[in-house]
């Protein structure tokens, strides 16, 4: 291509305007941020879940006992305040020492699942939404098909086939929540793809590969950050879940939440009831900490 | 219509196609031998036998898949595998009998207050009241039903009499009582469904009063409860009628820790119990019906919504 002077100014107004879209949308993305950490929601939801990453990562600056032996002078069933904060489970154990050592195992799979179903998921979800035709048509179906049977159920027939390790529960959720992902991001991409800037990139003869990562994804990043920690909240209900059902990935004298509930909401009836309710507390706790936080990111970004 | 109902149907129809292939696949992709792992590595060879044929996985995948299909047509799964001469229909058939109990009576209750929340939220928008529902129904959706159910144990049933710690009700027992016992897992699916149903009712009903219609409706002037009757809530609670579609099978299947934690015999911890025992023909009987539920009900919403919205009828030939 000649260099001729008009050809000189499109092409500078083109890279001025450029210029002006990457600026404000710096500045909308400033705004959105700035509205994000000032939402009660988002400091709320903040605030708790920083706690269990505090807990998750350093337990021992946080415990009292040991969570895996009997708290020495204090008999077992203790209900909370005598010598304990929380009170001891049936074997003596600490429970609130339990519950701190509890965030570990559930903070690391339930992102690790989610990363996993985020990336394919999203991967999934633009490639068919922007090319749609008879492949978008099958893999629809069979997303379709997954997300018929209640993704718990899949979870305990996939875990009990090959083995309750904490890398098939991470796999088996992760894989069980790329439909989901996919459904929304597809939904997403197919509504980008009808407008002009897409039709305009293809006329400009650009490689799909380009349009769909470098036109398309920027504009539904907002999205798939919502469904994303959507996910993360569900994520945590399956995994709690399935700890509940004995399927934790762990010993059953590991300090899990899910499975402390299991092994002690039998003796409720027995009026021993903080053994259940403090790690029944926790996931609580945990689960309204991340909708809490999926909620202002998605008010932020439709702000 | 009868080209939509045509479509929908055959939808449906491929829906069911996959999950079977699913269901036939997945033992066969394990690693190692499932049989071995079900039977238990000092299982005897007579018992490995027998787990390997009731899995089927003696046979061809696509043998595998026209019995499948075969028995399913024929309503004949099989027998369980733990409980030899019991028929697999006849024990899905009684926990699908309870999980139906509990999902009516869970809905009777859940649906009109959560919708009429939605509304209220809707119609009193930006007031202390739609931020509470708003805000209930952000923190509470998610949470695990078993933590809820826990939590209502200890709260609610070991302090009031009233309340049942289990779910079963004793054999013979009258309508009332059975509700009775039915009360506090009710109470688990309204909380960890209230918000959730309410929200989307709530979003969709504010997008029915901000447009033109209803606005005209007004202008015509018809009074508040006409304009919501005629105009508003045949538009606003077509979201709803999907949610509640696609939750459906959720509900008869996948509330394996609320019917635990109650000692409730429904469809989810059936599944869970036949996974348990490694009652392949149960476990697979009891996925079939739960996914058979959720095509049933997902396709009842879909006719519903096209019935109540026309414009819903196109988005299917546009293959949405």
């Amino acid at each position: 291509m000649t260099t001729t002077p008009e050809n000189i100014e499109t092409v500078a107004a083109e890279s001025d305007d450029r210029a002006v879209a990457v600026a404000t949308r710096k500045q909308v993305r400033k705004e959105q941020r700035r509205l994000l950490f000032r939402s009660p929601s988002f400091i709320i939801g903040t605030i708790i879940i920083g706690f269990w990453v505090l807990s998750g990562l350093w337990p021992e600056l946080l415990d009292r006992f040991d969570p895996k032996a009997s708290v020495p002078g204090v008999s077992p069933r203790t209900p909370p305040g005598d010598g304990t904060w929380w009170g001891t489970d049936r074997l003596g154990r600490d429970v609130y020492s339990r519950v701190v050592h509890g965030a570990r195992p559930i903070l690391i799979a339930a992102p690790a699942a989610t990363v996993i179903a985020a990336f394919f998921g999203t991967l999934l979800g633009l490639f068919t939404g922007y090319f749609r035709g008879w492949v978008d048509e099958i893999i629809s179906r069979i997303l379709e098909a997954i997300l018929s049977i209640p993704a718990i159920l899949l979870a305990i027939v996939i875990v009990f086939t090959f083995g309750a390790t904490t890398p098939v529960i991470i796999g088996t959720i992760g894989f069980l929540f790329i439909p989901a992902i996919a459904r929304t991001v597809r939904a997403a991409t197919l509504a980008e793809a009808q407008l002009d800037y897409v039709t305009a990139a293809q006329m400009r003869g650009e490689r799909s590969l380009f349009i769909i990562g470098r036109e398309i994804f920027p504009n539904i990043v907002g999205v798939v950050i919502v469904e994303v920690t959507v996910r993360l909240g569900y994520a945590i209900f399956t995994l709690a879940t399935l700890a509940f059902l004995g399927l934790s990935g762990g010993n059953a004298t590991d300090p899990n939440w899910g499975l402390d509930v299991a092994q002690n909401y039998q003796q409720v009836v027995a009026e021993v009831w903080w053994p259940t309710v403090f790690p029944a507390l926790a996931i609580g706790t945990l689960v309204i900490g991340v909708n809490l936080m999926a909620d202002s990111i998605d008010e932020a970004l439709k702000s | 219509m009868k080209r939509f109902i045509i479509r929908r149907l055959l939808l449906s129809v491929v829906t069911l196609g996959i999950i079977l292939i699913l269901i036939t696949l997945i033992p066969n992709i394990a690693p190692g031998d499932p049989a071995r792992k079900i039977a238990g590595g000092t299982a005897s060879p007579e018992r490995l036998a027998a787990v390997t044929e009731s899995l089927g996985l003696d046979k061809s995948v696509i043998e595998q898949l026209t019995d499948l299909v075969t028995d399913v047509f024929t309503l004949d799964l099989g027998e369980s595998f733990t409980r030899p001469g019991t028929s697999v229909w006849s024990l899905v058939s009684t926990s699908l009998f309870n999980s139906t109990k509990l999902v009516v009576f869970a809905l009777l209750l859940v649906l009109p207050v959560a919708i009429i929340g939605g509304l209220v939220a809707a119609y009193r928008r930006d007031t202390w009241l739609d931020r509470v529902i708003v805000n209930l129904g952000v923190a509470l959706s998610s949470l695990p039903e078993f933590v809820v159910g826990a939590l209502f144990l200890v709260l609610l049933a070991v302090p009031i009499d009233f309340f049942r710690v289990v779910a079963d009700p004793p054999a013979g027992a009258s309508f009332l009582t059975e509700l009775q016992y039915l009360l506090l897992p009710v109470f688990t699916v309204l909380t960890v469904y209230f918000g959730y149903i309410a929200r989307i009712t709530r979003a969709s009903t504010i997008t029915a009063i901000e447009s033109d219609y209803t606005r005209t409706a007004f202008m015509r002037g018809l009074s508040t409860s006409e304009v919501f009757r005629k105009h508003v809530l045949r538009n606003s609670l077509v979201p709803t009628v999907a949610v509640v579609g696609t939750q459906l099978g959720y509900l008869f299947g996948g509330m394996v820790g609320l019917e635990l934690i109650y000692n409730y015999p429904g469809l989810g911890r059936m599944i869970f119990d036949a996974v348990d025992s490694a009652d392949y023909p149960l476990l697979r009987g009891g996925v079939l019906t739960v996914a058979i539920i959720y095509m049933l009900a997902t396709l009842a919403a879909d006719l519903i919504i096209a019935w109540m919205n026309p414009r819903a009828r196109l988005s299917l030939s546009e293959g949405s």
